[in-house]
């Protein structure tokens, strides 16, 4: 795992395209693909010049709304879709106009797409025998899959014999059996209840531990899952890559306001730059100037008196009396209480028609309608470019 | 005597089943159909097996049947009856096969015309497609014109549409259908995420139907198998206009005996048997339909 991040590009100041590898071949390549439904004025748009690096052993998870074109870009690498434009390249090897059966990934579905009329155990040896492995290496190596996502036991059960999670764990040991070198995961985790799924993310941190030369990428449309399991986040919106980083850098410094909002569901509040020194900046805001972070990256500089975004996450926000010294006042829109925190939403005084929202950790009891005072954290947030 | 008095009464026994109350609605909704199928299907049948143990002097006796079924024209055309229609069955599920997969599987210009085509197919009367042949591949027709044309020939080379393979052509034509249908409503139920699964394991296109969509769509096969062997078995159209020169079936026969020749009791047992071989067949895949999707079920 350490030499997995040791691999890991830093990308603090990469852009939204490809993104170069520290050293040797990329597993992964997306130069410019595009994918396209229908022609002339029906044409769809999937996939939008989407260039992307994946180092061997780094984990990159694509996350963004439906639609967004995450799976689409998935589906061009495993070769379920073929592109209309750009190149597919695996370990420098171009597989744009190759099968499937030809690349050699190994794929995880939503739906497992476990063959039914099947026990476990021959669904683990399909790929061993479509690879023509020797009859006498297909147990071993059935077994080692099934070990390593400790489902050894269940080797004779058909499919439907099985929990949604044990049926997930059996596809993906089907998929690593074939040893692949990049390993896709399309939601692997969004047909499971809420507490299975958390178990199986830890499950799958650790099969990451175990896989330390396997590229893998992670179609979700849960944050969550993408900042627990990934190396790198891609955010995706509109068939088009909108940013790529470290799960750190796009949580604390959103480069565009989708990733903020869609990534922790930052408040972002209109403001006017005051003075900016380094990587920080003073802004107006409901009267007051606080402190922010100002990220000077490709093709942001902030100067005094331009406008942008305050991005401020909920939790980092306190809600205390009205009377509070630096308290700005503000009046409860609503208050839900959501069993870790409460999310309280907030209608400021000096932010006419501008909801904030806080969570309160527990079990906060709010009225609607009470006057209660909000509390920047220091600094109070991130400047993000208001999208043009 | 307070005893007696306060002990409680018996709790009334909630194990012991309710008798549910008769009611005279269902019973009443289920007699017309029930009238129906006795008048329009059940007494035809018995008075058919009546019909075959009637004698000359109209006693009762098993005579007729003894010799119907010794006489060698009923043998040979039991034996032609079943021979057709295992092998225009096996015809159809080899083309039908082929058919449902080629239209499910391999996207071309005009393949939803061609399973419109197949569903007019599905509605025509047999015969239809026979009078077809015969203009396509008789003696006179338009393939035999053509090679005539191209080779010279004065005698009709192609001359099979009166023997047992033209009969068999023109079921597999009119049949296969039957399997297309049922094999596709199969193909369709089947998931997609499945073959990209299979594809990206490495398995060839031949694997993928082998090993994954073919077993899947099994079910549906031999339904599809049963229905076209029970149908050439009981079919008399088609060899009626192909086949009656020189092929004789069991429908034929019935048709002979009874229709021409008078010979109502005679061609009462071949009816008999024909309805035995026919509920034979019937039983026979219900109880290998009900193992297989019973099997499904207790695996599940």
């Amino acid at each position: 795992m350490t030499d997995l991040k040791a691999n890991t590009p830093a990308t603090a100041t990469l852009g939204a395209s490809a993104q170069p590898t520290a050293g040797g071949t990329p597993a992964i390549t997306f130069d410019n693909v595009g994918v396209a439904y229908g022609r002339g004025k029906k044409v769809t748009h999937a996939l939008v010049d989407f260039s992307l690096q994946v180092a061997p052993g780094e984990t990159v998870a694509l996350l963004g709304p439906s639609g967004s074109g995450k799976s689409t870009a998935l589906n061009a690498l495993a070769g379920f879709v073929r592109p209309t434009s750009g190149t597919v390249l695996l370990a420098g090897r171009d597989v744009t106009d190759l099968p499937p059966a030809k690349r050699g990934i190994g794929v995880v579905l939503q739906s497992y797409a476990l063959f039914p009329h099947m026990r476990v155990e021959e669904n683990v040896a399909f790929g061993l025998k479509s690879h023509r492995v020797p009859r006498g290496e297909i147990g071993p190596r059935v077994t080692e899959a099934l070990d390593m996502v400790g489902m050894s036991s269940f080797g004779k059960r058909l499919p439907r014999e099985l929990s949604g999670g044990q049926q997930q764990r059996v596809a993906i040991a089907r998929a690593l059996a074939i040893r692949p070198g990049v390993l896709l995961l399309d939601e692997p985790l969004a047909a499971l209840d809420a507490q299975l799924r958390q178990s199986m993310l830890a499950e799958l941190q650790l099969l990451k531990e175990a896989l330390p030369d396997t590229a893998m990428m992670y179609v979700t449309h849960d944050q969550a899952e993408a900042l627990a399991l990934a190396d790198r986040i891609v955010v995706m919106n509109n068939a088009r890559l909108m940013d790529v980083d470290t799960a750190e850098n796009l949580w604390k410094r959103p480069p565009t306001s989708f990733t903020a909002a869609f990534l922790g569901g930052a408040n972002l509040i209109p403001c006017t730059v005051s003075s900016v020194i380094g990587n920080s900046a003073l802004v107006g805001l409901a009267g007051q100037n606080l402190s922010a972070d100002a990220p000077q990256t490709a093709g942001v500089e902030w100067e005094a008196g331009s406008a942008a975004l305050l991005c401020i996450r909920p939790h980092a926000l306190q809600i205390g009396a009205v009377t509070e010294s630096g308290a700005i006042p503000a009046t409860v829109n609503a208050s839900v209480w959501r069993g870790a925190t409460t999310r309280v939403v907030l209608s400021v005084d000096g932010l006419p028609d501008r909801l904030i929202d806080v969570d309160t950790p527990g079990h906060t009891s709010l009225q609607v309608g009470s006057q209660v005072g909000l509390r920047f954290p220091e600094p109070a947030g991130v400047l993000v470019r208001i999208p043009q | 005597m307070t005893a007696v008095l306060d002990r409680p009464a018996p709790a009334p026994d909630t194990n012991t089943p309710r008798r549910a109350p008769l009611r005279i609605g269902p019973v009443l909704w289920a007699l017309p159909p029930l009238i129906i199928v006795l008048v329009a299907a059940v007494y035809p049948l018995i008075r058919v097996c009546l019909e075959s143990i009637k004698l000359r002097d109209g006693g009762l006796g098993l005579d007729t049947w003894t010799s119907v079924l010794g006489s060698q024209a009923f043998r040979s055309a039991l034996w032609r009856t079943v021979a057709i229609a295992v092998t225009s069955t096996i015809g159809c599920l080899i083309l039908g096969t082929f058919l449902a997969i080629v239209l499910a599987f391999v996207p071309f210009p005009g393949s939803t015309l061609v399973g419109r085509v197949i569903d007019t197919i599905l509605s025509l009367p047999s015969f239809l497609i026979t009078l077809a042949f015969t203009f396509l591949y008789g003696t006179a027709g338009a393939v035999n014109a053509l090679i005539s044309s191209i080779t010279g020939a004065q005698t009709p080379l192609l001359n099979f549409l009166y023997t047992p393979a033209g009969v068999i052509a023109a079921e597999i034509t009119f049949f296969t259908p039957f399997v297309i249908r049922p094999l596709l409503a199969a193909f369709s139920l089947l998931p997609r995420a499945q073959l990209d699964a299979a594809a990206s394991l490495g398995a060839s296109p031949l694997r993928i139907l082998r090993s994954v969509i073919m077993p899947e769509a099994w079910p549906a096969l031999m339904a599809g198998g049963s229905l076209v062997l029970l149908l050439t078995l009981n079919e008399f159209g088609i060899v009626l206009f192909t086949g009656a020169k020189g092929v004789m079936t069991l429908p034929v026969l019935i048709y002979t005996r009874g229709i021409v020749t008078f010979d109502l009791p005679g061609a009462a047992v071949i009816a008999a048997v024909q309805v035995v071989l026919s509920l034979a067949l019937y039983i026979t895949y219900r109880a290998i339909f009900a193992r297989v999707t019973a099997g499904k079920t207790q695996e599940g």
